[in-house]
Formats: C-alpha cells, sequence, structure tokens
C-alpha cells in the first residue's frame, strides 16, 4: 500500500502564492491606484459619480444614524 | 480577470454588510473600492446576507425616491400656481425642467439597482431562510449581540453560511464596531475560523500576509 508524502512547508505555501500580476495589486497602497480605468468599480460609483463626494458622505452619516436609532 | 483561476485555488472569503456596500458606493471609500476591484479581479470569494443587500439597496433607492417626491410636491404647487392665466406659461417652461431632472432621476434609479446587480455578481448572497430568521429573532429577543434586529439576522446568516463554507482564509469585514464588536461576537466566528476586523485597511493587511505580499 503506497503511503501518501507529506507535503513540505513549501509545498504548502506555494498554494497561496500570489501571481505576480497580484503582487504588484496588494503591494500598493489604495489610494495609489487609479480606478477610472476599472469597469467593474465605475459601474459601482455611477449613479452618484458627479455629486461630490462630501455630499454622498453626508448621505451614508444620515444613513449610519437612522440604524443608530433602529432597534 | 487574469488572476482569477489562481486565486480560487487559494479559496480566500470575504464576508461583509451593508456598510461595505454604502462606503464603496456613496462614500467612495478608497480602502473599499480596493478591496472590492482586488476580489473582483483576482476572484476572491465575498459573501454577503441578502439582507443587507436588500438594506443597501433600499437605502440608495430611498435618496432618489425622496428627490423625486419633492418633485411632486412641486408640481402639485405649480398646478396651484398655474390657476392664475398670466402664470401659466411661467409654469409650463418649470414643468419642462421639471420633466428633465425627472427623468435623470429614474435614469439615476435605474443605475442604483444595475449598481447593486453589479455588486452581487462578484458575491455569493446568502439567502434569508426561516431557520436564520428563528436563530437571529431569539438572538435580538434575548438581548445578545448585536442587539438590533437587523444586524442579528446579518450574524445568523453569515454563522449559517460558515458552518457549510469553509476556507483557508476567512475574514468578516463591518464598519459597525459600535454593534458588532462584542466577545460574544468575536467568538462565533472564531469558532468558524472568521477574523471579524472592522477596518478596509486591516483587511488588506491580511490579505498581504496571506499570500505572502507583507
Amino acid at each position: 500500500m503506497s503511503r501518501r508524502r507529506i507535503k513540505t512547508v513549501n509545498e504548502r505555501r506555494r498554494k497561496f502564492r500570489a501571481s505576480e500580476e497580484m503582487r504588484q495589486f496588494l503591494l500598493r497602497e489604495p489610494e495609489e491606484i487609479d480606478f477610472s480605468n476599472d469597469a467593474f468599480i465605475q459601474k459601482l460609483l455611477a449613479p452618484f459619480a458627479d455629486f461630490p463626494v462630501e455630499v454622498t458622505r453626508r448621505w451614508a452619516e444620515e444613513w449610519r444614524e437612522e440604524h443608530r436609532r433602529s432597534r | 480577470m487574469a488572476g482569477r483561476t489562481s486565486a480560487k485555488q487559494v479559496d480566500v472569503m470575504l464576508l461583509i454588510e451593508t456598510n461595505s456596500v454604502i462606503g464603496t458606493i456613496w462614500e467612495r471609500r478608497q480602502g473599499l473600492v480596493y478591496l472590492m476591484s482586488f476580489c473582483q479581479r483576482y476572484g476572491v470569494t465575498v459573501v454577503i446576507p441578502e439582507v443587507a443587500l436588500a438594506e443597501a439597496r433600499a437605502s440608495l433607492l430611498a435618496r432618489i425616491d425622496r428627490q423625486l417626491n419633492s418633485l411632486q410636491q412641486l408640481r402639485q404647487w405649480l398646478n396651484d400656481i398655474a390657476r392664475a392665466a398670466e402664470m401659466d406659461k411661467l409654469v409650463q417652461s418649470v414643468r419642462q425642467g421639471l420633466n428633465a431632472i425627472e427623468a435623470e432621476l429614474r435614469k439615476r434609479r435605474n443605475e442604483v439597482q444595475e449598481a447593486i446587480n453589479t455588486f452581487a455578481q462578484v458575491c455569493i448572497v446568502v439567502p434569508l431562510t426561516p431557520q436564520v430568521w428563528t436563530k437571529a429573532y431569539v438572538r435580538w429577543k434575548a438581548n445578545m449581540p448585536p442587539f438590533k434586529e437587523l444586524d442579528c439576522l446579518v450574524t445568523e446568516t453569515l454563522l449559517e453560511f460558515l458552518r457549510k463554507r469553509k476556507a483557508k482564509l476567512s475574514l468578516f469585514l463591518t464598519m459597525d464596531a459600535e454593534d458588532f464588536d462584542h466577545p460574544e461576537i468575536h467568538a462565533d466566528f472564531k469558532r468558524h475560523r472568521t477574523n471579524m476586523l472592522f477596518d478596509p485597511h486591516a483587511v488588506i493587511v491580511e490579505f498581504r500576509k496571506f499570500y505572502g505580499v507583507a
């Protein structure tokens, strides 16, 4: 009966190794990335994109306040 | 989407709630935008309770609906004003402006629906079942954290999901520390090998560690 070889630590870690593209993404800070060409993100932001961010942040705060008052 | 396959193999799960949707779409928080983009590009599983997605959809639409209602009130006042013969022409031009605004608001309403649907496409949307609802009701009635009814529904939905699905790295991101940061909830998630975090940057740090980029 053949025994399964136990994987070495390096072999196990290899499974989680990021691709180079992924690495480059993760190495950057959120503020350093320009998402203006990211179609997925732009679709999420589209409905309120032309409102000043201070305005939509105030709406979010109002929403949180409503949530705080709920039970 | 190039890295989707490689990330799927590592099986990372990011559990979120309503704040992540609101924080992305309304607040445009860079940390959240970064996380959503990362998860979408590299196939990281994002998990959201159906009830949280519904709450986000309703909240975003409510803002536009409020504007549409105000428009309707304006129209009623205009009808009143238009009874004076000399006002009729002026009212007509205002009505044309209101029609254009209404058309724009309705377009944005559709865009909100599309944005939420797009958000949902990269997520596993966990349904609210009668069993989950019952557990959440008991949690809420027993005055257990997170205390609020909706938050209890979110908690029980995610815990039910975690009973069935495991991942090498499992994180629950909530920006609602006020309601969720209780030892009991930490322990509930810990039992399912899931860390509860309150800041998108903390999630990014965990991702970097996991992928060996830190």
